[in-house]
């Protein structure tokens, strides 16, 4: 089984987002009502500005369930749900 | 206690742990209004060679709600960066290398500064940036005046001020006593199985905490800006609320790093909620939510636990609470009103009614004149003194007694007239006695416990060289 390296990890997940055309990201720090830290979670269709995250920032890819093929990407203060089978099911594959 | 180590996951994370939430008019000052978060419980003071700080990873919130909605109209931030004063030079493996008398000797070698942020809905302001905490009160070698070291770490941010740092920890409670199946001390000869009465002791007696404390303006809180006068007016009263929380996902290794979105952990408003009302199963996501959803607990306030089991740990002192809570229809509406909704004008000089929002905030009528430490009540409301809780929290007040007598049903009569209180349940108190109850602050005293009368109101931490923890808990007992 073809190890997956964190490059070709990030570079496969970003040519997925790009190809789904689905990705979406909240805003660096996202204020409530009550002005508290608040999750930013994002659904994957809802279109928003695309704001990459920095080349040295870390980035979490989390699959909490794969049978709903959602990738929860952590970056920063951020989480960006993706949606993509194909990329799920290539992961599974590759691990 | 009141919320220190109350739940299972909490309690395995104490650097995000909130022990107490105090929220009162500034006696010294009543056109402010200070605000206290305490995080870190139980800290033994002899605290080398680590002693205890603030997490960098965590993020401290104190919220006030001014509409009654339970959702936060203003919060303050605040986040703790440490930095060591010795990068290699020396290599030392100390706290500390000499004494330290100023924030800014590099004699100490960890040091932590931290940023204030005020939410609204205005948007983020910025109050304070890279603010000193005091060191840990290491022992009179190393820090000959913590009193002065607490002066320098008090900021001024516009009309206010701000602490963070170590303080003694002012609750108390009878730990023993009550995980030991409510066996209170003054009460064993009336105890299950029967026992001498002797005194309650404290069991955080000579403990540290860390505190959050922030003075500010009525107006900077109050709902119309314009500070009330009148206490039934509807913008009279605000609810408190602290949370901690930490990142989604921790990494460990080289690539150490916390990230993700912030994840609440830890929450308090009133004293003991968690504690004794929400059952152990649901303890780490009553944690976990907000106080406007508290509706969803709400049967646990109609139906707490410990009032069906003190007739039976007490056989006969408590007839009519236990015929009361026999039957499944009957609800504690004294209970929903003191911690869910606030008190309704039922009593001359108070209340602190927010509205149907059932929510756990601590709330404070910002109209009602605050009274000195020497006149002061430690049984608030209870105790005839309005200015104290549930009419907010102050350092000193003995949230475990009040709370023991309402329990019990001392207060039921109030919103049920049928209801006829049992003679015991006034009586209930855990630290202290055993003939007589602490009323005044003074009469704390006798279990080390004292209290500044000026900002930050919690005593300078016990030192870790002169520890009476052991003499003070003989003394109690």
């Amino acid at each position: 089984m073809a190890e997956i390296s964190r490059r070709n990890f990030l570079r496969n997940t970003g040519a997925g987002i790009a190809a789904a055309g689905l990705i979406a990201v909240a805003p660096a720090v996202m204020v409530s009502e009550a002005g508290a830290a608040t999750k930013t979670k994002v659904a994957a269709h809802s279109k928003t500005m695309v704001k990459p995250a920095s080349t040295s920032e870390t980035v979490v890819a989390h699959i909490p369930n794969p049978r709903t093929g959602e990738i929860h990407f952590l970056v920063g203060s951020r989480e960006v749900i993706h949606r993509d089978r194909a990329l799920v099911a290539r992961i599974l594959r590759d691990v | 206690m009141s919320s220190h180590a109350e739940a299972p996951e909490i309690s395995k994370d104490p650097v995000a742990d909130s022990t107490d939430l105090y929220a009162f008019v500034s006696p010294d000052n009543p056109t402010m209004v200070t605000l206290i978060a305490n995080y870190i419980p139980r800290q033994q003071p002899a605290g080398g060679p680590n002693f205890f700080e603030f997490g960098d990873d965590v993020l401290y919130e104190i919220h006030v709600d001014n509409n009654g909605d339970a959702k936060a109209d203003i919060t303050y931030q605040f986040q703790f960066k440490t930095v060591l004063t010795d990068t290699g030079a020396n290599d030392t493996f100390l706290y500390n290398t000499g004494q330290i008398k100023n924030l800014s000797d590099t004699t100490w070698n960890r040091k932590q500064f931290y940023t204030v942020t005020k939410v609204d809905k205005a948007g983020r302001h910025v109050l304070g940036t890279d603010l000193p905490c005091p060191p840990c009160n290491v022992g009179k070698n190393s820090i000959p005046s913590y009193a002065a070291l607490t002066v320098q770490a008090t900021h001024a941010i516009g009309a206010g001020q701000v602490f963070a740092g170590q303080r003694a920890d002012g609750f108390y409670v009878d730990l023993g006593s009550i995980f030991d199946l409510g066996d209170l001390r003054p009460f064993q000869p009336d105890f299950l199985l029967k026992g001498a009465a002797i005194a309650g002791i404290n069991s955080l007696a000579a403990t540290n905490v860390h505190s959050i404390a922030i003075e500010v303006p009525i107006t900077d809180l109050v709902n119309g800006g314009t500070a009330p006068s009148d206490y039934k007016a509807a913008n009279s009263t605000i609810g408190v609320w602290t949370t901690a929380s930490r990142q989604t996902a921790h990494i460990i290794g080289p690539s150490k790093a916390d990230v993700g979105p912030w994840e609440q952990v830890s929450r308090l408003g009133n004293p003991l909620i968690n504690e004794v009302i929400i059952p152990m199963g649901k303890k780490d996501y009553w944690n976990s939510e907000a106080p406007n959803a508290d509706s969803q607990f709400s049967k646990y306030y109609d139906h707490p636990g410990l009032a069906a089991l003190l007739n039976v740990l007490y056989p006969g002192a408590f007839p009519n609470l236990a015929t009361y809570t026999a039957n499944a229809s009957n609800t504690r509406p004294d209970l929903d009103a003191v911690l869910l909704t606030g008190v309704p004008p039922l009593f001359p000089g108070f209340q602190n009614y927010t509205g149907k929002t059932q929510a756990d905030m601590l709330r404070l009528n910002l109209a009602i004149t605050p009274v000195s430490q020497a006149n002061a009540s430690i049984l608030g409301v209870v105790g005839g003194d309005v200015a104290g809780f549930p009419n907010g929290r102050r350092v000193y007040d003995d949230v475990v007694s009040i709370e023991l007598k309402a329990v019990a049903g001392a207060l039921l009569s109030a919103v049920v007239p049928t209801y006829t209180a049992d003679a015991a349940a006034g009586l209930l108190f855990d630290v202290g006695g055993p003939s007589a109850e602490p009323v005044s602050v003074a009469s704390l005293s006798a279990f080390g416990l004292t209290y500044p009368t000026t900002f930050p109101y919690l005593p300078d931490p016990w030192d870790g060289l002169d520890n009476p923890a052991t003499q003070l808990q003989a003394v109690a007992g």
